[in-house]
């Protein structure tokens, strides 16, 4: 490999290449997309001697001149700051009760990688390990932190680039009581499992793959922030600290403190007090998420360590809902007081056209949107008239129809795809009758009702479920050096609401404290568990005007190619204000 | 870009006493745990082995429609348990530094814009007036925060009248 030259002081280089350094970082893409740093760039890993220089004529800075190319400083810049490999074998079991506050390590698995984003060499650490999620410092006790909780995370950072401009994200998955293995490795990891949704092969037609293919992921939002993964209590490996157990942070409210104060443990420990920072969430998290910014604002710099770079502190820039409930009342199939299925209708009629090709020429959006109208102005008040509080929800009928009655029923049997005799049976026929309804031979998805298995062989929800469960384990200790002999949790005990069953007036406080936050919220039309059409109501009736974006997916829309480019376009643009330096 | 939520046309009529609701501090969280027939578990589960209808939880109240209205009673409620926490040790009063020592680095960094009168402390009174004035609801109520709390004793008598933007 010809050697390359960087000018390293001040981190700063000066000078462009020549022909021949051009041609040799042409070698270094096409060596591999993840290689290991030390053997790819000793050479400009050290601070070597300009070998040429032109004197300023002004006799100001010297300028220099040195045969050198933007990929090399980037690798020399990256090598000098970077943490060096680590590898970990943390001795801790997770499966068993809380930790001993002494038998918790902070040092985290740490290994360099790089990839190809954008045609450019771009180096990154991938760091798996645990922090300590200290309780809010109390004023009464001389500001003593109660350690509360050992938090995994699984990191991916672009350490050359400078913190105050360097976004992080932390993202989650719901549950309660998921990991945050599906956004870790369906969505916006450095590397995926490809899952391409809806397909799913012959060969997996009787049980699902145990394996799917790991890809680089040329979409990976590392081209915009870092990303920090982070797995609620007792799920991965979080577990909590003597004498808490996890059952005290397994609650809406509970939980959302714990993982502010992870965040704020995070910022801490790697001195991200100035970087922009975002949260991410899905399903659940779209109740956790907005409770969390709120708390994370209450806070502000209060448990912030002393940032030693002067920089000034970033609180939160934004918020990212990815298939959210926004309130368990409303949410078909959550059996709230106030859920019905015409928030589920237009998502209904989505499923039904893929299967039955129902909309015409229509596009997807104004198929939708000729849902939601229907659902308006003709479901909802057919609803209205039968609703029957006194029997269960799904016993809701209509035993002598009017005339008018039957022009809606009709109506419904059109853009559902499910005959009219079905609907007038069970007006408020919900997700799972409405499967079994629209292809009785089939399971179809709940998640993503695109998907299908011949002869209900096994729920499409579990189709990746065991390829991804296996991949984890693999890439634990390949890719983030951290092995751990318990197995990672997918999973861990679910809670419930408490009382606390909407986000939406903390997702209005959170806009209050901060009505410059940025709020991002994406759906996908074929997702039965989060419909889109129900947030849209929710916004609405909490009064509050953000914009849904759609896309063609279902719960996980980033499992879906044809939907992930148009996703990660609409998420650099939310992006793009705050990222400066994403691009060099 | 940037997303702001914006004014909507709004399809509730506003009014302090129209729509009869339970207490407001019955939405806030925080409640002691109750033994429950954990009935919204793993709905929103990742990993299901099966989605179940499970029944509603007879133990919480019915909660009203989550209206414009419903979702500002919330947050004036969570406003003053914040508020009144804070100040438990200060007499309703708080001064930017027994905000920081609560760990309201929110109120605090603040602190300059919401002392309107500038005498060092802030009341409830300036910091609902100060969140109201931030709120991106279009639509606020006017009737006193004082009924909204869910601790009424603690609270000195309230004569603001909140105002829409």
């Amino acid at each position: 490999m010809k050697a390359k030259f960087v000018l390293l002081a001040g981190l700063v280089c000066l000078a462009a290449c020549d022909s021949d350094s051009r041609s040799s970082s042409d070698n270094t893409i096409s060596e591999g997309t993840f290689g290991s740093l030390l053997e790819q760039v000793k050479a400009p890993a050290s601070v070597t001697e300009p070998t040429a220089s032109t004197p300023d004529n002004n006799g100001s800075t010297p300028a220099v001149v040195i045969p050198v190319d933007e990929e090399a400083r980037v690798a020399g810049l990256y090598d000098a700051i970077a943490p060096k490999d680590n590898v970990v074998n943390d001795p801790n079991k997770y499966d068993n009760g809380p930790l001993e506050l002494s038998a918790v390590d902070e040092t985290p698995g740490t290994k360099r990688h790089k990839m190809t984003l954008h045609g450019k060499t771009v180096w990154f650490t991938a760091t798996a390990g645990h922090l300590i999620a200290y309780g809010q410092k109390d004023a009464q006790n001389s500001g003593k932190k109660d350690p509360q909780a050992s938090i995994f995370y699984e990191a991916y950072t672009r350490d050359d680039l400078p913190k105050e401009n360097r976004s992080v994200t932390f993202l989650f998955n719901g549950g309660p009581g998921s990991a945050s293995i599906w956004l870790h490795l369906g969505a916006w990891g450095p590397k995926r499992l490809k899952v391409d949704s809806p397909n799913i092969p012959e060969s997996a037609q009787n049980a699902p793959p145990e394996a799917l293919p790991l890809v680089d992921n040329d979409l990976t939002l590392l081209d915009q922030t870092d990303l920090v993964f982070v797995d609620a209590i007792s799920t991965g490996y979080s577990k909590a600290i003597k004498p808490h157990t996890d059952s005290d942070f397994q609650g809406v409210d509970t939980d959302a403190k714990l993982i502010r104060d992870f965040i704020t443990s995070y910022n801490n420990k790697n001195n991200r007090q100035s970087s922009p920072k975002y949260i991410y969430g899905e399903s659940y998290s779209c109740i956790r998420v907005p409770i969390v910014a709120k708390l994370l604002q209450d806070a502000g710099t209060t448990n912030f360590d002393a940032d030693k770079s002067g920089k000034p502190a970033n609180i939160l820039s934004g918020i990212i809902l990815n298939s959210p409930i926004l309130d368990y009342e409303s949410n078909v199939d959550s059996d709230g007081k106030f859920s019905t299925n015409a928030g589920a209708l237009p998502t209904y009629a989505m499923i039904a056209d893929y299967h039955k090709h129902l909309r015409g020429t229509s596009t997807l959006a104004s198929y939708a949107d000729q849902a939601r109208r229907f659902s308006f102005n003709k479901f909802a008040p057919l609803l209205k008239k039968y609703r029957n509080e006194n029997a269960p929800y799904d016993k809701w009928k209509i035993d002598n129809p009017t005339a008018e009655d039957t022009t809606v029923l009709n109506g419904l049997a059109a853009l559902t795809g499910v005959v009219a005799s079905a609907w007038q049976a069970d007006l408020n026929m919900w997700p799972t009758p409405f499967r079994d309804n629209l292809m009785p031979d089939f399971a179809l998805g709940y998640y993503d009702g695109r998907l299908k298995i011949k002869d209900h062989k096994y729920s499409p929800d579990n189709y990746e479920k065991t390829a991804f469960a296996n991949e984890i384990q693999k890439l634990l200790p390949e890719f983030l050096n951290y092995t751990n002999e318990t197995k990672y949790a997918l999973k861990g005990r679910s809670w419930t609401t408490d009382g606390h069953a909407s986000s939406l007036p903390d997702l209005t406080q959170a806009l209050t404290n901060d009505p410059d936050m940025k709020v991002l919220i994406v759906h996908g039309y074929y997702d039965m568990a989060t419909p889109f059409y129900q947030t849209e109501l929710d916004l609405s009736g909490a009064g509050l005007n953000i914009p849904v974006h759609m896309f063609e997916g279902g719960h996980m829309i980033y499992y879906s190619e044809a939907a992930r480019a148009p996703l990660k376009k609409l998420i650099d643009e939310y992006y793009v204000p705050s990222v400066v330096t994403a691009s060099n | 870009m940037r997303y702001y939520p914006q004014s909507i046309v709004c399809l509730i009529i506003m009014s302090a006493t129209a729509t009869p609701m339970t207490s407001a501090g019955a939405f806030t969280g925080s409640f002691s745990p109750v033994a429950v027939g954990e009935p919204h578990q793993e709905k929103f589960m990742r990993v299901d082995e099966k989605v179940l209808n499970l029944p509603r939880d007879p133990s919480i109240a019915p909660r009203p429609k989550m209206t414009e209205e419903l979702v500002q009673k919330t947050m004036d409620a969570d406003l003053k348990a914040r508020f009144d926490s804070a100040a438990a040790h200060s007499n309703n009063m708080l001064t930017a530094q027994q905000a920081r020592d609560a760990n309201w680095g929110f109120l605090a960094d603040h602190f300059d814009e919401i002392d309107r009168n500038r005498d060092g402390y802030v009341s409830f009174d300036e910091v609902a007036a100060y969140m109201a004035a931030r709120s991106p609801l279009r639509k606020r109520m006017s009737r006193p925060l004082s009924r909204l709390s869910s601790n009424p004793q603690l609270q000195p008598p309230i004569s603001l009248a909140r105002v829409s933007a």
